[in-house]
């Protein structure tokens, strides 16, 4: 087939040797999923941030993600196509880049193109949906699933009612130092037995469509696991308070990936320990990406993966980027105490997008102290309204509360063709300058 | 009759809970004209309904004892948390929901959630609400929507006008039902002739501009049916007797007659569901297209939209697809349905 033209994007440059083990991590993977595949070993496409992916890890499925698979693509600089096939079936543009690249490759776009095959996913014998993090997962699934014709579960999580933001008011945010969305949080009884029930019913539907009886003890392991990586990514977020700060968005972009897709298996460990090594050691070192930081930032949002570079274009100005609230999403720290299906339940409710904004603004706001932070950047991504309608308000918060400026920028997340780089950057340069006058 | 209002956005809010507690519910639509402020302290990727009412709110054009909104879409989310922020209503609540009705337990949580609303609305009249308050809301609101029923088989006969059966619906939705039912009791009794040559089926999303229903009858086009959220849908099946929290709750998740959910819900068949009865309303009562109206950045309607399309393509079912903003009827979109109403043939 004819390759689209993509528009010129750049493609970022890491600054510590771990993040370059993620890609190919996410080939070999890609190897085990196709040999998989003609093994009979059960391929789950899940949408939906946390779907019980630690689940299918511990029954010996291989989960991949939708939006994994779209920013790879994306990545990659070969998403257009994928774009285009699908809205040449009726697909809306407006509607979430994401499933637009891969209904493009569930159509069967760009198997030939030169490669691809190193992330060209093989099509699923299941899919998984949740809306922990938006309406559009479960809806995206729901039309792959007319599509793809596999058997199909969707997780219905509820968002956390205000009314369980307590300590809002009884505690300041500034009370609350670690990062991240472990933090004790009220979560209503019937949230909890709600979620755990659906649990039960995707570990049901999972060992009757697949023929494979779920072990209690590997389930533990696997948590064990998605745990013991999500304190390692912590730690390594808690290092990034240092100035100058060790490593920068470019690097926690492509690291957030194995807590993402693997969360419960030994690889993610294996990589944030080398990860967090490299980064003590900068940080003992007083080594930063930067040796002369201008503007530290926190980022919101999703980036356009395509254009990674972006990051290092901020770093050429003086700014970095130091925390961002996107991959801290993944990460979860189990509680021993409660049991293997009450934590997943936790996981999913305590997601950072299923709190209401309040939460998502405070988040950012504890981060603005601990992290020396004078600037924020925030993607109003255009076809993902969880982040289009937070930009602003974020951007409200942290100047009404703290004096911080915000610059906004548009972007899709996977289509080039609403990104305008010209105009992107003469807003940052502004914005730097604004800054550091 | 009552006086005192609370505002909602969306279906999904139980207007029978608001109803016992005191107040008219009155759902917003949005204004159809251009905003300004709503770009910039939400966002210009969000439905125009959502910019609007958030545009009229802190301009205090809003004349409301309180706002309810419920989980209907990720802007309408987005919204809730920036009504919350700059304190825009008296009163507020965002009522949380299950999306898959699928979901084993899914009434049982929402009852809970309904049951915060509901304390939350006592706090507010300062009263308690009674069983018996529900269920004399409850009565009021089912005698509504078996009135609204009938209007739709007229509306679909020629014997009322398919802009009298929007009136009524917008009326049903945003004033005291009694006063609604008292007037509505009275049309149907007596009806008024119609007859248009260009027989359709509306689908989409809500839409601010009604305007556009007067505007097709003038086209000479006739809406025989629609799946609308502003035209039969708030109307189908009942609340049935029994535990009124459990049976709103039942209602307001499975419309009791399992035709038509939001396109938010999650559940299996239901765009399969929609197709169908869409192919129902267009086989007995003889529409000859349908036109997709939906409000641009509506995802979960988009969504529907392709399967939809290529379904009737199929079907040799003719479609067009209107995108709006805040205004529908203009130019460009007045002169493709007149088109679209030569294509079909009366």
């Amino acid at each position: 087939m004819e390759k689209s033209k993509m528009p010129k994007t750049e493609r970022s440059i890491k600054a510590i040797s771990a993040t370059k083990l993620v890609y190919p991590a996410l080939k070999n993977y890609k190897a085990e999923m196709d040999e998989g595949k003609k093994n009979g070993v059960p391929i789950v496409w899940c949408g939906g941030g946390i779907t019980g992916t630690e689940i299918m890890h511990a029954m010996g499925m291989l989960p991949q993600h939708i939006d994994n698979m779209a920013a790879v693509f994306s990545a990659k600089q070969v998403s257009l196509p994928f774009i285009e096939a699908s809205e040449a079936t009726g697909i809306h543009h407006d509607l979430c880049s994401y499933y637009r690249t891969v209904f493009g490759h569930v159509l069967g776009t760009g198997k030939d193109m030169k490669g691809i095959q190193s992330v060209y996913w093989p099509l699923p014998d299941l899919l998984v949906g949740a809306n922990a993090v938006c309406v559009t997962h479960p809806i995206g699934i729901r039309f792959l699933e007319r599509h793809l014709k596999v058997p199909t579960f969707i997780i219905d999580t509820p968002p956390i009612h205000t009314r369980m933001d307590k300590h809002r008011t009884e505690k300041p945010y500034m009370e609350h130092t670690h990062i991240g969305t472990d933090y004790k949080h009220e979560v209503e009884p019937h949230y909890v037995s709600y979620l755990v029930d659906q649990y039960k019913k995707l570990v049901d539907f999972l060992e009757y469509h697949t023929k494979r009886k779920l072990d209690y003890k590997k389930l533990e392991e696997a948590l064990y696991l998605s745990s013991k990586a999500s304190e390692l990514f912590f730690k390594i977020q808690d290092l990034r308070r240092a100035i100058p700060c060790p490593i920068g968005a470019e690097d926690i972009m492509s690291l957030v990936g194995p807590m993402f897709i693997w969360p419960g298996r030994k690889e993610t460990v294996e990589i944030y320990e080398k990860a967090l090594l490299e980064v003590e050691e900068r940080v003992k070192n007083k080594e930063g990406v930067l040796s002369d930081e201008r503007v530290r930032f926190f980022f919101e949002g999703i980036p356009p993966w395509y254009s990674l570079g972006l990051f290092n274009y901020i770093e050429e100005k003086g700014g970095i980027s130091v925390i961002e609230s996107y991959p801290l999403e993944f990460c979860y720290v189990m509680d021993e105490k409660l049991s293997p299906l009450e934590n997943l339940a936790y996981k999913a409710l305590k997601y950072l997008y299923n709190y209401s904004m309040h939460e998502r603004a405070d988040i950012a706001l504890r981060c603005a102290k601990a992290y020396s932070i004078n600037g924020c950047i925030a993607w109003t991504t255009i076809c993902c309204k969880i982040f289009t309608t937070f930009a602003s308000f974020l951007r409200d918060r942290l100047w009404e509360e703290l004096e911080i400026p915000t610059l906004i920028l548009e972007a899709e997340q996977s289509d080039p063709r609403d990104y305008a780089e010209a105009p992107v950057k003469a807003r940052i340069d502004a914005f730097m300058e604004m800054l550091t006058k | 009759m009552k006086n005192k209002v609370i505002s909602y956005l969306c279906l999904g809010v139980p207007r029978e809970m608001i109803y016992a507690a005191g107040f008219i519910p009155k759902r917003l639509f949005g204004e159809p004209k251009p905003v300004t402020k709503a770009q910039h302290l939400f966002t210009n990727y969000a439905c125009h309904i959502c910019k609007s009412v958030l545009e009229e709110a802190v301009d205090r054009k809003i004349e409301t004892d309180g706002m309810v909104m419920t989980y209907t879409c990720d802007a309408i989310r987005g919204l809730s948390y920036r009504i919350e922020k700059e304190r825009l209503f008296p009163y507020f609540y965002f009522l949380i929901r299950p999306q898959n009705k699928e979901v084993s337990g899914a009434d049982e949580f929402f009852s809970k959630e309904l049951l915060d609303f509901k304390r939350s609305l006592e706090n507010l009249c300062e009263r308690e609400i009674r069983d018996e308050d529900l269920r004399e809301s409850i009565e009021i609101y089912n005698k509504n929507r078996e009135l609204m029923r009938k209007l739709d088989e007229m509306r679909a006969s020629g014997k009322a006008r398919p802009k009298t059966f929007y009136k009524f619906a917008i009326k049903s939705l945003t004033e005291d039902p009694k006063d609604v039912n008292e007037e509505l009791s009275e049309f149907v009794k007596i009806g008024e002739e119609f007859d248009t040559p260009y027989k359709i089926h509306i689908f989409g999303s809500v839409i601010s501009d009604t305007q556009i229903f007067s505007e097709i009858e003038d086209m000479s086009g006739h809406i025989v049916s629609d799946d609308l959220c502003i035209g039969i849908r708030p109307f189908l099946g009942k609340v049935e007797d029994g535990d009124p929290i459990l049976e709103l709750a039942k209602y307001y998740l499975f419309l009791n007659d399992g035709m038509l959910s939001c396109p938010y819900m999650t559940e299996s068949n239901r765009v399969f569901s929609r197709f169908e009865f869409i192919k129902n309303m267009i086989s007995s009562r003889g529409a000859k297209g349908v036109v997709f109206m939906v409000q641009r950045y509506c995802d979960p309607n988009l969504w529907d939209f392709q399967f939809l399309q290529n379904r009737f393509s199929k079907e040799g079912i003719p479609t067009l697809f209107l995108e709006t903003e805040h205004k529908v009827a203009e130019g460009q979109l007045k002169t493709r349905l007149e088109a679209f109403f030569e294509a079909i043939g009366g």
